[in-house]
């Protein structure tokens, strides 16, 4: 996995949400639930997650109840604050609205498993704004082929330092280096 | 704001106005009286672009004073869209200029006998109808800015675009912002044709030596108006999330729900939503810099100020910040991920005088007829160009998506009542599915969306540990939102009113320390309550029945990915909204 090391313009930090939004990997011990893993594991305050993360997503699904939904490998976890909108609404955790959902779409709960396994987070609005910069500076997990993508769509952007595997590159080098490998270990740093 | 002021664009020699007392419709602001007037006064059987039916414009019950969010403008008719009543709202300057002027309502009536183009002008000194055909064909844009040039910066203006004039059933009633910029448009239903079968090009406003409407009780009106204002500073999503983000801060959210329709209503993600969401759209916004990038009032006296202003990679103004659905419908619901390409269709939807939400639908559909690639940008752009031109192929897309399937024999067609779903799929939100079937407007979020249920305890309390079925809160909040559209009160008020009840009443106690009246919550729903009945009314009279209720068969019978769920309320319970 190539481990790479961006240094961009602070003012640019927020460009990077789009990333945190499309998701990143992380180990996460399985069979724990939804709050034990976002505060134990990944450090997320509890305060914080009982206020501001009042939306979350598992596998597209909405979750109510995150002390007895537990997680699997390959689950999908997104993080967001509360939303506008009627559906933004009806999606809340404990949402009054819920029953809009529909019957045909129930909540994941118990999904059992041991030992560590793999999810992808998903960061989302003021959510991505708070804790997002913290996962971009201690480094991310994502496909080496989105970050690809990614930095074609984004030309405008400029780094003070590219670094992969510790030696300095060219950022026009970059995405050829990124067909190589699968996944990428990305590091965000700002000065 | 006692008065309506009538003008007869059918009279015998020339057009000619009336101001009149209110009379029975005393009391009444916003959707409540624009309703209760077409109610009261065109026949439902009549042609939406004939003689009888009426325009009615009218700012809400708050507008014109200094209560905050109190900007809306609500634009009543029989819509040419869905054959129904219709009353679509807009923000912008209009609202609070109209009740300072001292107008509860301006009602457009009649119908010119000749090919003839006016505007109107209002102000202090009075109203003057003008015969003006140089401003035929004007783009909203350029119409404003000679408008500008003959009457000054401090105007007003209500128009109309291209679609309006060709009386197409996507056109909008415009409605110019702080800047004097025709971006906040009445958009659903069509009826900007019939403003513009009313022979009415430009409505201009000037409230110059006007003030603001005083309140009974000053002293309570403005005690009222600063917890009302704190409260929805102090919420999280009026304080925060929609001043950051704006509404398309919902993209990365109803994507991940699987509930956002990509390639007309085929499955519910887009894969490349993060590109085109509310955080990089803001990202994008502040990057490039620019007076009211995003952050940004549409009218004076908001203080959430969800809106934003999208300059180009080289800071040219293009348009307003586009809003979630506008996003949604020109973007992913066609297959497009580029927010410059969408802003450059807004700006086309606001300039022509189109619904952004029927446009995008209708590109969606034509794509799918094969018109063009899903996707494809560039094609996109040629087909709203093509209703700018008023080509055979642009008056059949300017016509909304139910007319452009029928042409082009798409099957799955989006649409309720004849009008265009908004961007959230009713298998993956059924209960959202429930508002589009029976929503008197047709298919239309907003229809129920003052959250308000528990507070407002509209056919009883909702205990938020045992939620109510789907129907009973689509109910619920049909209910809520009328009576907030009454009021001429942004609907986004609504989300500090879930949470904090003292916001909710503060809201009640800036209405009743204005009029001297005591107003409680159930009067509230009443008020909810009675203008539903008004609009149902009036819909059975012009032919609805309990089969327009109903969303179109593929919702049931097409599995949506990545749920693969199919809309389950059923038709009983459906036809179970209206038992209040």
């Amino acid at each position: 996995m190539l481990d790479i090391c961006l240094t961009v313009d602070p003012a640019r930090l927020s460009v990077f949400q789009e990333i945190l939004a499309a998701g990143f990997h992380v180990p996460a011990p399985a069979g724990k639930s939804i709050r034990k893993v976002l505060t134990a594991h990944i450090g997320l305050d509890a305060r914080y997650l009982e206020t501001r993360v009042q939306t979350i997503f598992l596998n597209g699904r909405a979750v109510d109840d995150f002390d007895h939904t537990t997680i699997k490998t390959g689950d999908v976890l997104a993080l967001s604050s509360a939303m506008p909108g009627l559906v933004g609404a009806v999606f809340r955790r404990q949402s009054p609205l819920a029953k809009m959902r529909g019957s045909a779409i129930p909540e994941t709960k118990a999904n059992g498993g041991q030992g560590s396994v793999e999810i992808t987070l998903k960061l989302f609005n003021q959510v991505a704004q708070d804790i997002g910069p913290d996962f971009l500076m201690s480094g991310i997990r994502i496909s080496a082929a989105y970050l690809r993508r990614f930095l074609v769509a984004h030309p405008e952007l400029s780094f003070k330092g590219v670094r992969v595997d510790g030696e300095k590159l060219d950022v026009r080098e970059l995405p050829e280096i990124l067909n190589v490998e699968a996944n990428a270990r990305v590091r965000i740093h700002s000065d | 704001m006692d008065k309506i002021l009538r003008i007869n664009m059918g009279a015998e020699n020339a057009p000619a106005y009336l101001v009149e007392p209110m009379g029975d419709y005393a009391g009444l602001g916003g959707r409540g009286l624009t309703s209760a007037i077409i109610l009261s006064e065109v026949p439902p059987l009549c042609h939406p672009l004939g003689e009888s039916n009426k325009l009615v414009l009218a700012p809400g019950m708050l507008s014109g004073t200094t209560a905050a969010m109190s900007g809306r403008l609500s634009v009543g008719c029989k819509s040419p869209l869905t054959g129904g009543i219709k009353e679509s709202n807009s923000g912008g300057q209009a609202a609070q200029v109209i009740a300072r002027l001292g107008y509860a309502a301006i009602v457009l009536e009649g119908k010119p006998k000749a090919d003839t183009l006016y505007k109107i002008v209002i102000n202090s000194e009075g109203v003057s109808i003008e015969t003006d055909n140089s401003l035929k064909l004007l783009g909203n844009y350029d119409l404003v800015e000679k408008l500008k040039d003959a009457y000054g910066d401090k105007i007003t203006c209500i128009s109309i675009g291209q679609a309006g004039e060709m009386k197409l059933s996507a056109a909008t009633v415009a409605a110019t912002d702080m800047e004097t910029r025709p971006t906040r448009h009445a958009a659903r239903g069509g009826v900007g044709a019939v403003m513009g079968a009313k022979g009415v090009k430009a409505i201009v406003l000037d409230d110059t030596g006007m003030k603001m409407r005083e309140p009974a009780d000053p002293d309570a009106f403005k005690a009222a108006n600063k917890k009302f204002v704190q409260g929805l500073r102090e919420h999280s999503v009026t304080g925060e999330g929609l001043p950051a983000y704006g509404t398309n801060v919902l993209t990365n959210v109803v994507n991940e729900a699987g509930a956002y329709p990509t390639h007309n209503f085929t499955w519910g993600r887009f894969e490349n939503c993060t590109r085109i969401s509310g955080e990089t759209q803001a990202e994008t916004e502040t990057s490039r810099g620019g007076s009211g990038s995003a952050t940004h009032g549409c009218h004076r006296g908001c203080v959430i100020r969800c809106s934003g202003t999208y300059y180009d990679k080289d800071g040219h103004y293009v348009t307003k910040q586009p809003e979630y659905e506008t996003v949604w419908a020109h973007g992913g619901n066609c297959g497009i991920d580029d927010l410059d390409v969408i802003a450059q269709l807004d700006r086309m939807d606001d300039d022509f005088g189109l619904d952004t939400i029927e446009m995008g639908a209708t590109i969606g559909v034509a794509m799918e007829a094969g018109l063009a690639e899903f996707g494809d940008a560039e094609a996109a752009i040629r087909l709203v160009s093509e209703v700018g031109k008023g080509t055979h192929l642009g008056r059949i897309l300017g016509s909304g998506a139910a007319l452009t399937g029928k042409v082009f024999g798409v099957e799955r067609v989006p649409v309720v009542k004849n009008q265009a779903m908004p961007a959230y799929d009713p298998r993956a939100v059924q209960g959202v599915g429930v508002t589009y079937a029976t929503s008197t407007m047709g298919a239309d979020h907003t229809a129920g969306y003052a959250v308000a249920t528990n507070l407002l305890s509209v056919g009883g309390s909702v205990d938020p540990l045992k939620p109510a079925g789907q129907v009973e809160l689509s109910r619920n909040l049909q209910v809520a939102t009328a009576a907030v559209d009454a009021t001429g009160m942004c609907l986004f008020i609504a989300f500090a009113i879930l949470d904090q009840e003292e916001t909710f009443q503060a809201m009640i106690d800036m209405i009743n320390a204005f009029y001297d009246m005591s107003l409680t919550a159930e009067d509230v729903s009443e008020l909810g309550k009675k203008i539903l009945r008004m609009e149902r009314d009036f819909n059975e009279r012009a032919g609805f029945t309990a089969k327009d209720d109903r969303l179109p068969e593929f919702f049931k019978k097409e599995p949506f990915p990545p749920h693969d769920v199919t809309f389950g309320v059923s038709d009983e319970e459906l036809d179970s909204v209206y038992n209040f």
